[in-house]
């Protein structure tokens, strides 16, 4: 079997939820969605639900603008235009971490439209700084677990917390080393690497793991061609069409990044023997966020270090029009990179507005610049 | 047009009382006072208690958006790469901080930035940048959102960082918290509010004393003074004044036939425009949940737990059911006709849901909403004949319902 094909059969599984409702059908349990960053999924697992990550573009939002003003971003636009077409349909709950303004406010407009049996607001905290954070964290985890409990009636035992943990780890694993030959080898388009990532969003973990499993296999063997251009992106999320497209065209390639859909994701394991500790100890080790305050991380640092390590060339900012955290952490960042000679370009995405032909020249003349011949 | 809004004859009164807050802001440096930046929704009694400066940046935003100095200084934080759909607040704070070397002239350089983040992330992210570009400490405190029922949690968390926050105050500015003070400046601050709701309050009757864009500028003291016997003083003399207007049977609209509930932020450039319009076609705007929000009740028996529970909930603080209920509860108490909405660009936290919460609270009252669409501060963000045209089918949807 071929790299192609593996991902032929990960697309399958991914259209139209094909993996999720399959699981439903054959359990009967519930589905929760939950938006990124950072929900721990392995709490809604171990509750015997399914989690399955919400990340929704929409070239069109008719539905949802009859709902929103305009200066929504895509990713929330998007994600509301699925539920309100019905797309959505195997979901029983929604999980929404308050990590932006916007995520925060969109909840019941979800809430009235959406009718979903189970809205979870994860109220984590937004300074990771002080002392009183980490406490308070593992309290939300707690008021997390409790209502998870009495929505699928299923208590989160230790044992199956600690069977969950064993396979979401060994999935991130696997997504680490993905990425990792992807900076040796190059054998996966920008496409097909992201929709790997998201499709251990939208499958159950096992199955994931199956996958992920037999695509190593495949890339550890295969011949990579090196004639593309590293580069790292740094935004909240991609989608797999339009962008990502270009980016092959462009023959950049991602080798890192700072993206909820993307090394955000698998970047850490958990410690299953300590649920509480476990947990905390990943949320406050993550990379850096621009929904977070934190004196330690970073963000500039964490890119720069990142680029250098993963020896990409430049750095993409995607960012989606109107989301304001990333907008005001860009110049300092851009000026902190200016400074270290890391050359960086910027691009604001409106997956409904977007004037792809426009980016694509922006982007030819970055990767020219990057030295892609 | 030939409406004339009525002066308030503490005008004077209101106005030496902001010029001595804005002088004392760019003197305390020189007189070795620390200067805190905080954020509208911020316990400031704890800073009024230990004799540290509170400056709200906030407020230079909105004198930006008045002076119509907002879409200059909002090219100057273009240019740096901040987005023209940012806060307006924070452009034009931005906009001044690199584009002007005697920053410290207009607006008070901080010693210390403390922001909270109920109101929204962008007061925290300016903060944060301005934090680094001066290299100063920075204490973000952290307010989740109202998840009711079960707040406990939220609560105890809150309790926690205003402790931290005391130990970080005097840490950084080598002042003792006194609780005892504390306890008097919670007093103070709550008969201003007191005080400040009886104003407010006198738009109740009809026709109105007041309008919500004359609040919208009396407002001044209860967002930096409270706390303080400046505010009390101001809003004693003020409450007099109105009781004088009610025994003078004086409205603030002459033939007051509509009367209106106006969301959030008023369009700063355009205040006068709005006040005359609305006035012109006999419409009082009677009130807003924007200039309802100063209405803290503290226990100085319970300091900390008690700024927990004005600060925490606030109604920016809640979800959209609550948010509702209590625009409606005013609507209601104020008696209004009609109620006004503006999606602003700048302030999306609090415009997201609006056209949901139009449609929700016109099938409730039974009354219609307009829904505009501009920018608080900065004008390439309005469009004055659209505006006018929809205000004006607007009042006489109303006045025929
Ligand atoms: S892209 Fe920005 S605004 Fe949109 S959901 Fe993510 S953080 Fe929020
Ligand atoms: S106007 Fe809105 S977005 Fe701007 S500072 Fe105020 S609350 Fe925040």
């Amino acid at each position: 079997m071929s790299v192609k094909q593996v991902i032929a059969e990960i697309r399958k599984e991914l259209d139209n939820f094909t993996a999720v409702r399959k699981w439903k059908e054959e359990t009967g349990q519930k589905v929760i969605g939950w938006f990124p960053p950072d929900v721990p999924e392995e709490l809604i697992a171990a509750a015997g639900a399914l989690p399955v990550g919400i990340s929704g573009f929409r070239p069109e939002t008719r539905l949802a603008e009859a709902h929103l003003p305009r200066y929504v971003c895509s990713f929330m636009r998007g994600s509301l235009e699925m539920a309100l077409r019905g797309e959505l349909d195997f979901l029983d709950g929604v999980v929404f971490p308050h990590a932006c303004d916007t995520k925060k406010h969109i909840v019941g407009l979800w809430e009235r439209n959406c009718r979903f049996g189970f809205v979870h607001n994860l109220l984590f905290p937004r300074q990771l700084n002080l002392p009183s954070a980490q406490k308070y964290y593992r309290q939300e985890i707690l008021r997390f677990c409790s209502a998870l409990e009495s929505f699928t009636g299923s208590k989160i035992t230790t044992e199956k917390y600690q069977h969950i943990v064993a396979i979401y780890n060994q999935n991130r694993q696997l997504l680490r080393e993905i990425l990792r030959l992807q900076g040796e080898k190059q054998l996966l388009s920008n496409e097909d690497f992201y929709l790997v990532v998201m499709s251990s969003m939208l499958m159950p973990k096992t199955e994931s793991n199956f996958f992920l499993t037999k695509l190593l296999n495949e890339l550890t063997h295969g011949k990579g061609s090196q004639n593309m251009v590293p580069v790292v992106l740094s935004g909240s999320l991609v989608e797999t069409n339009g962008f990502l497209k270009i980016l092959d065209n462009c023959r950049l390639i991602a080798v890192g990044d700072d993206l909820y859909t993307g090394y955000r994701y698998f970047c850490l394991d958990v410690d299953g023997e300590d649920m509480l500790g476990g947990l905390t100890k990943r949320h406050f080790n993550q990379i850096p966020y621009s929904g977070y305050y934190s004196e330690r991380h970073q963000k500039s640092e964490f890119l720069a270090s990142l680029a250098t390590e993963r020896r990409a060339a430049g750095i993409i900012f995607i960012h989606l029009m109107f989301c304001e955290q990333e907008n005001y952490e860009y110049p300092e960042v851009k000026q902190y990179l200016d400074r270290k000679n890391i050359p960086s370009i910027r691009i604001e995405l409106d997956y409904q507005t977007q004037a792809w032909g426009q980016l694509s020249t922006r982007l030819q003349s970055f990767a020219e610049m990057l030295g892609v011949v | 047009m030939t409406f004339k809004r009525i002066e308030f004859k503490t005008k004077n009164l209101l106005k030496q009382t902001m010029e001595r807050y804005n002088t004392r802001a760019l003197q305390a440096a020189q007189e070795g006072i620390p200067v805190a930046w905080v954020t509208a929704v911020f316990p400031v009694e704890i800073l009024y208690a230990m004799d540290i400066f509170p400056y709200y940046p906030e407020n230079f935003g909105a004198a930006a958006g008045t002076h119509r100095r907002t879409e200059e200084l909002s090219k100057i934080a273009e240019n740096e790469g901040y987005s023209a759909r940012v806060c307006a607040y924070t452009r034009a704070g931005l906009g001044l901080m690199y584009g002007f070397s005697d920053f410290g002239k207009e607006i008070p350089k901080p010693d210390i930035l403390l922001p909270c983040n109920i109101q929204c992330a962008c007061l925290y992210k300016w903060f944060e940048i301005t934090a680094k570009f001066y290299n100063l400490p920075l204490f973000l405190l952290d307010g989740p959102q109202i998840d009711e029922p079960s707040w406990e949690v939220q609560k105890q968390y809150f309790i926690e960082q205003l402790n931290e926050l005391i130990g970080f105050l005097e840490k950084t500015t080598r002042k003792k918290l006194n609780m005892n003070r504390l306890s008097e400046v919670l007093e103070l601050s709550t008969e201003a509010c007191t005080l400040w709701n009886k104003v407010l309050a006198s738009a109740k009757t009809k026709p109105a004393r007041l309008t919500y864009w004359d609040a919208c500028i009396l407002m001044g003291p209860i967002v930096t003074l409270r706390g303080t016997k400046e505010a009390l003083n101001y809003y004693s003399e003020l409450s007099k004044e109105l009781e004088e207007r009610d025994k003078g049977n004086i409205s603030a609209v002459p033939g007051e036939k509509i009367r209106l509930y106006w969301d959030h932020i008023p369009i700063w450039p355009r205040m006068r425009f709005f006040s005359e319009l609305f006035g012109f076609h006999q419409a009082a705007v009677v009130c807003s949940l924007y200039t309802h929000s100063w209405a803290y009740r503290f226990d100085p028996e319970r300091p900390l737990e008690s700024l927990t529970e004005n600060y925490l909930r606030e109604f920016v603080n809640w979800k959209f059911e609550r948010r509702v209920e209590k625009k409606v509860k005013l609507m209601r108490e104020y008696d209004v006709d009609g109620f006004i909405f503006n999606l602003n660009n700048s302030c999306k936290p609090n415009s997201l849901a609006l056209v949901e919460k139009r449609n929700v609270i016109t099938e409730q009252l039974n009354i219609p909403g307009l829904l505009l669409e501009a920018d608080m501060c900065d004008l390439r963000f309005f469009d004055e004949g659209t505006v006018k045209n929809r205000v004006e089918s607007f009042l006489e949807m109303v006045s025929r319902q």
